[in-house]
């Protein structure tokens, strides 16, 4: 056995000795780094931004275009406008969790961390995006009855169900995020049992 | 650390242990040299992002492996999914090589069989690495260490005879 790893090992030897060099020098990895930073930080503001621009708008709106009197609107306004501020407030609490991540910690306290992150994120893009949308589609149709007062029937008709329509790519979009989170989650649980076995 | 410092110790490490890393990262994705690269890029740029976090606890070289090794074990995401690798499909050379790189190659096919956590190990084995320092570079005891460095070692062999 021993021989046979010495064998091993002059191999590995070897092979260190022809292994290509890179096409990037230091500093284009550097820039690489920074834009890739950059990038990533892009998208989650992004995301925060167009949710946070949509939670002004409609809040815009339904103060001042249609102002509602009836209780019910208000309880839809309050649960539109309530779910749309804690899915911002899960983006931004996100954003912070995901710079946590640590790769110069040993492999196993990095993956106990990940895994802690991925559970996280399953809970967030699963059950409580979950919530948030049906809190969210409950808010808008108790806006009914009170459109109702002036709108044609066709009018409400034709609003309803373009939410509906609006609704699937958005909880398709959910579907396909649990099953990522999922996938990313179970692969580093298994890991970790492998780091542990 | 100013940024002048920063570049100038990425740049002194970046020359250091580029083959180190780049080898380990063939041997974890089974000789693929297209994924390897791609992978080693990704250790640099997060040993550049986490260059201030360095507070000398450890040697630039035990560094360096855990960020190379926790970033192997997050390659789990879509580039992986985009390239599913067979050991039939992967590194299948477009020139005929020479019989050391043919070798070279049949040693990172090799080790790329191995469980993910036991290709890490095994490689930094092949390092000659101190069993002290791996142990801490993976966060397991001594002994569990010694056990899969043992049955890596077994595993290895078998499929290098087989190969043969």
């Amino acid at each position: 056995m021993k021989d046979d790893i010495e064998d091993i090992k002059n191999t590995w030897k070897a092979g260190k000795k022809t292994v290509p060099g890179t096409d990037n020098n230091a500093d284009q990895l550097i820039a690489l780094a920074k834009k890739n930073k950059r990038n990533t930080i892009n998208l989650h503001i992004g995301t925060i931004v167009i949710l946070t621009i949509t939670l002004i708008g409609i809040s815009w709106y339904f103060i001042n275009v249609t102002p509602f009197k009836q209780t019910l609107s208000h309880i839809g306004v309050a649960l539109m406008t309530g779910g749309l501020a804690i899915r911002i407030a899960i983006e931004i609490y996100s954003l912070i969790r995901s710079k946590q991540l640590d790769l110069t910690e040993s492999a196993l306290k990095s993956s106990d961390a990940t895994i802690r992150f991925y559970k996280f994120r399953k809970l967030t893009h699963g059950p409580a995006m979950i919530v948030i949308l049906v809190l969210y589609t409950i808010g808008f149709y108790m806006l009914t009855p009170e459109f109702s007062l002036y709108m044609s029937f066709n009018m409400l008709l034709f609003v309803d169900l373009s939410y509906l329509l609006g609704a699937v790519p958005v909880g398709l979009s959910i579907r396909n995020g649990i099953r990522k989170e999922m996938h990313n989650l179970n692969e580093i649980l298994r890991l970790r049992q492998e780091l542990m076995e | 650390m100013n940024y002048k410092t920063d570049k100038s110790l990425f740049n002194s490490l970046y020359q250091q242990y580029h083959a180190m890393v780049l080898q380990m990262c063939l041997g974890f994705v089974k000789g693929d040299h297209d994924l390897a690269k791609d992978l080693s890029q990704d250790v640099f740029i997060n040993t550049w992002n986490a260059l201030s976090k360095f507070r000398g606890a450890s040697s630039y070289k035990t560094w360096i492996y855990r960020i190379t090794v926790n970033t192997c074990l997050k390659y789990i995401g879509a580039k992986q999914n985009q390239k599913k690798l067979s050991i039939e499909e992967v590194n299948i050379p477009q020139e005929p090589e020479s019989d050391d790189q043919e070798q070279h190659d049949k040693l990172y096919r090799a080790i790329g069989q191995l469980d993910k956590i036991d290709r890490l190990i095994i490689m930094m084995v092949l390092e000659e690495t101190d069993y002290d320092e791996i142990a801490e570079v993976m966060g397991i005891s001594a002994t569990n260490l010694r056990v899969k460095i043992h049955r890596a070692r077994k595993t290895l062999k078998k499929i290098l005879e087989n190969e043969r």
